[in-house]
This record gives structure tokens, C-alpha cells and sequence, in this order.
């Protein structure tokens, strides 16, 4: 597999920081899946420990 | 084929400074703040061996005398004028922290310049907050110093006048901000001091079990939740509404979401982002940091008072980096239980809401590796697929592991064995930690200051990162403050700090 990482690029200068935001707004990356998949699943894992650990807060007292 | 992990392990990825590593580093920052810590904590047992070796440390007190603020916090050196244990006290910690320094490869003249100027303002500052008319919080403390008002803001107003000294400097006296730059270490100061405070929290548990291991509890029930609810949002809001790129989008929402620094550094090594982001990401860290000291302890102490341990939860879950957090749950914990003394007539006992800030925080550094892990998991192997033989170590949620939390827990465990072992040791024990906590307000001092002289906000506009700032802002005041005080409420509204004595 090729590594698609943007890793590979060279450190631009931070006088390319404006151009860097300017063009991640030009070339969007749509959410892929997988990332909606990590978003939704770290929130409902989140929500039901919510009321699992608040329970267990209030057994303990 | 030999296999690859991936290259975690940098100075600058693990630890939580700016600056860049220096050449002959000969330990890392986070180690260093575990063994400066230990140090003080151990030389302060001397104490069982009939040894004060900490005594001669100058404990500021409240004054209106200048020349009677400052007194040797132990008993055997009463004999010490207040300015000789000035003096001591500086020479102990140039020692100390030149030797760190040294072991990081830092110059030992420039340190020994910048540590001076740093030390002294810093202390400066403390001694000015400890003023009668600043510090002053009952009627007999009036009474007993003559005064007929006072702010009530306690000593712990040393720490904001040191943080605004900072920021004075930082943004308007460049070249003698650059004159301390190699003092200005606020992780190593506030790491060492929580180090110191494992000890304090340890004593805490011994006097009031139930109540120390209940804030344990929830501090680890609110960091997952801080962790999961947190992060997958702000995740979404940069991607999805301001259109950040994924390699921009993970370090920024750690950054905002979990412990600033050092999660956005972590999180930009777990998915191979080039350096520039987390640096980029960590300026906005450290500055909106100095922006929450400098407004949610004093909005916790106005709202908070009848929840003393929401307030200090708060500040370890909403206020960004180590020492920004620990900082604000110490100015929290002196405003909230003034307000409760003077408007219920509630006389809390003091460190606890410290105490709450301080383990809330450490448990959100105990987690970063573990959810740096799970990135890199999940961007090698779903959303980048790298090579093949490139692969994530469970080695890095070693390496990511904060080194000063075992400090923090060595000392936590040591006092409590010693004080259940044998209790008779117990006031031998307080009186040890007494004179350890004169370092440890001296290290948070400095962490106060070298905070400000850090944050210099004029950067904000010159590196045009306007747009990155805006989802900052709106994120951390938009959503995280407001989650965050959530979460503190759901798991500690119902505990309260014990009354103080006498």
C-alpha cells in the first residue's frame, strides 16, 4: 500500500500557513466513512458511559 | 522485512515544551520533573531522621510588615532571618534546577542569569500577594493584622500577580523575556510541584479516606467522558463546518479537547503529521490557556462557591496544559473558599479543590497515550493504510505515558503506607510535607510566571492563524467550558471539601 500520509510533503515556512488554510479550504476532504464511524461510535460509547459511570457513582456514593 | 513502528518517541513529541529540544539532551523534560519532584519530597522526610534538610525554606506569610513576610518554615531554624531563607531557599533551587538544566543540555550561564531574574520577580510577586489589604480573608485576620478591608483574594494572589508580571514581559519586554528564555519552563515547574503534591494528596487520604478516594473515582469517570464526548465533536466541527483537513482536524481537536500540548503533539506523531501542526496548534494551546487562568477561577469562585469540587473539577477538565490547569484550580481553590467563608460562613479546608484540578489533569495525561494509540491505529490502518511492516507499537502508550505521574503516585502511596503502617508517624509525616509545600508554592510561582512570559499574543496576528484561533474560540468557549462544567456537576456536585480546623 502506498502511503497517502501528507507527511511526505516538506515543512513549508509559517509565512505558508495562510496559503496552507486557503487551499485546505480549496481541496476539502469529505469525511470518509471510517471517520464518521469514529466520530459516532467514540459519542455513543461516550453517552452510555455517561449513565453507566454516573450509576456507579451514585452506588458509591 | 523488518518492520517499522512508528517514530513517537521524539523530544518534542513527548513532552510538553515549545522550545526546541536541545542537542545533548541527557534526559527527557518529563523525566527531569519526576527526579527534581522526588527530590524535594525525599530530602524532606529528613524530618523522620531528627534532620530538617528543607527547614531553611522561606515560607511567605500574610503581612503588613514587610520585614516580618517571610519566616524558615522549620522549626530548628528559627534562628534564620526571613532574607537568609530568601537566599537559601534561591540557592537550593539554582542548584536543583541548574543541575536540571545541565542534564537537559541547557547553559548553565544563561541559566543561571535567567533563573535568577525568573526566581526573583516570581518570588516578588508572591510576597506582594500575601499583602494584609490583598490577602486578608476573615475578620480576625483584619483584626489581628489592623487593617479595616481587604480584597480577600488570599496569598494565592501572588500567582495571578506573577502570571500578569509574566505577561507584561512576554509581550512587551522581548529581549528580557528572551533573557529568561531558558528558565521559562512551566511543564517542568508545575510537574515537579504536582510531583510534590502526590504527597499532600496522600495526606488528604489519610485524614478523610472516603472523600480522597471518591475524587479519584470521578476524576476517572469525567476524563473518559471528557474524552470521548469532547473529541469526537470538535473532530467534526473542524472537518466538517471549517473544513480543516484530517491531518489539521485530529491534532487541533486533541489539542482543544484534551491537555493541549502535549495531546496535540501526541495526536500529530499517532497519524504522521508533519510538525508544523501541533506547533501551530499548541501557540493557540498555551495562549487561550493564559486566557481561562485568567477568567474561570475568578467565574467559578462567583458561581461555584456552593459546589467547591465542581469548581476544581472544572478547572482540570476546561483549562488547557498542565500548568494553566493546576494553576487555576490553586487560584480557584483560595477564591471559591473565600467566597464560601464570607458569604455562608463556610470555613473549607484548603488543597482540596486543588487536589481535584490536580487529579482530574493527571488522569487526562495518563490517557493521551492511550488514545494516541488508538488514532494511530486507526490512520494506519483505516483512513491512510500505510506500508506494510509499518505498524503501531503498543510500546507507544509507554512512551506516551506522562513519566511524572509515577512520581505523582510514588509519593501519593508512600505517605499513605507510612501514615497506615504507623500512624504515630502521621504528624511527622504533615510536618515533612510542610516544608516540601514551601517548594512546591515556589515552583508553582514560577510556573505562574514563565507562563505568562511565554504567552506572547502578538504571535496570534503575525503567523496569520486567524481562522485556526476562530475555531478554537469557538469550540473551547462555544462548547468545552460548558461540557466540561457539565461533567464536573453530574460527578461532583454531591462531595464537598471537609471543614478546616481550629
Amino acid at each position: 500500500m502506498t502511503n497517502t500520509s501528507t507527511s511526505a510533503k516538506p515543512a513549508p515556512a509559517q509565512a505558508g500557513l495562510v496559503d496552507e488554510l486557503k487551499k485546505m479550504e480549496q481541496e476539502y476532504e469529505p469525511l470518509l466513512p471510517v471517520e464518521k464511524r469514529l466520530i459516532s461510535y467514540t459519542l455513543i460509547l461516550g453517552i452510555v458511559l455517561l449513565v453507566v459511570m454516573v450509576g456507579l457513582s451514585k452506588l458509591i456514593g | 522485512m523488518q518492520q517499522q513502528t512508528i517514530d513517537l518517541t521524539s523530544k518534542a513529541a513527548t513532552d510538553c515544551n515549545l522550545a526546541e529540544p536541545p542537542r545533548h539532551a541527557r534526559i527527557s523534560e518529563d523525566w527531569l520533573s519526576l527526579w527534581t519532584g522526588l527530590a524535594v519530597f525525599l530530602l524532606s522526610l529528613g524530618v523522620f531522621f531528627g534532620v530538617e534538610l528543607l527547614g531553611f525554606g522561606a515560607k511567605v506569610g500574610t503581612w503588613t510588615e514587610l520585614s516580618k513576610a517571610i519566616t524558615p518554615v522549620g522549626a530548628t531554624y528559627k534562628w534564620m532571618s526571613g532574607w537568609l531563607a530568601v537566599v537559601s531557599t534561591y540557592v537550593f533551587m539554582l542548584s536543583l534546577l541548574g543541575l536540571g538544566n545541565w542534564l537537559l543540555g541547557g547553559n548553565p550561564r544563561k541559566f543561571f542569569v535567567a533563573f535568577t531574574l525568573a526566581f526573583a520577580i516570581s518570588f516578588g510577586c508572591w510576597v506582594l500577594g500575601n499583602y494584609a489589604n490583598i490577602a486578608a480573608t476573615t475578620p480576625a485576620e483584619l483584626q489581628k493584622f489592623g487593617i479595616t478591608w481587604s480584597l480577600k483574594l488570599t496569598g494565592e494572589a501572588g500567582f495571578v500577580l506573577a502570571l500578569l508580571a509574566g505577561l507584561l514581559i512576554g509581550n512587551f519586554f522581548p529581549r528580557l523575556a528572551a533573557l529568561m528564555q531558558e528558565a521559562v519552563k512551566p511543564e517542568l515547574f508545575v510537574k515537579a510541584a504536582i510531583v510534590i503534591m502526590g504527597a499532600g494528596v496522600g495526606i488528604k487520604a489519610l485524614e478523610n479516606s472516603s472523600l480522597a478516594w471518591g475524587i479519584m473515582f470521578r476524576g476517572f469517570c469525567a476524563i473518559v467522558e471528557a474524552y470521548l464526548i469532547y473529541w469526537a465533536v470538535i473532530y467534526y466541527i473542524a472537518r466538517k463546518y471549517f473544513k480543516f483537513s484530517r491531518e489539521w482536524a485530529a491534532p487541533l481537536a486533541s489539542g482543544i479537547s484534551i491537555c493541549g500540548v502535549s495531546a496535540a503533539i501526541a495526536t500529530g506523531g499517532a497519524i504522521r503529521a508533519r510538525p508544523m501542526v501541533p506547533i501551530m496548534v499548541s501557540s493557540l494551546v498555551v495562549i487561550f490557556a493564559v486566557v481561562e487562568l485568567l477568567i474561570l477561577p475568578f467565574a467559578a469562585a462567583q458561581w461555584l462557591y456552593k459546589y467547591p469540587m465542581v469548581a476544581g473539577a472544572w478547572m482540570g477538565l476546561a483549562v488547557k496544559t498542565d500548568g494553566a490547569a493546576v494553576a487555576s484550580g490553586a487560584i480557584a481553590d483560595s477564591l471559591v473558599r473565600a467566597k464560601a467563608m464570607s458569604t455562608m460562613g463556610v470555613n473549607y479546608a484548603g488543597g482540596w479543590i486543588m487536589g481535584a484540578s490536580a487529579t482530574v489533569k493527571v488522569f487526562i495525561d495518563v490517557f493521551i497515550g492511550v488514545w494516541a494509540f488508538v488514532l494511530a491505529w486507526v490512520w494506519s490502518t483505516k483512513i491512510e493504510k500505510r506500508e506494510a511492516g509499518s505498524k503501531v507499537s503498543v510500546g507507544m502508550i509507554w512512551q506516551r505515558f506522562p513519566k511524572f505521574v509515577l512520581g505523582y503516585v510514588g509519593t501519593f502511596l508512600i505517605v499513605l503506607i507510612l501514615g497506615l503502617a504507623a500512624p504515630g508517624m502521621v504528624a511527622k509525616t504533615k510536618s515533612a510535607m510542610g516544608q516540601a509545600n514551601v517548594f512546591r508554592g515556589i515552583f508553582f510561582v514560577m510556573t505562574f510566571f514563565t507562563i505568562g512570559v511565554l504567552s506572547n499574543f502578538r504571535k496570534l496576528w503575525e503567523e496569520g492563524i486567524g481562522r485556526l484561533a476562530l475555531v478554537y474560540i469557538l469550540c473551547l468557549f462555544g462548547y468545552i467550558i460548558w461540557i466540561g462544567l457539565g461533567i464536573a456537576f453530574v460527578f461532583f456536585h454531591a462531595i464537598v471539601p471537609p471543614l478546616a480546623k481550629g
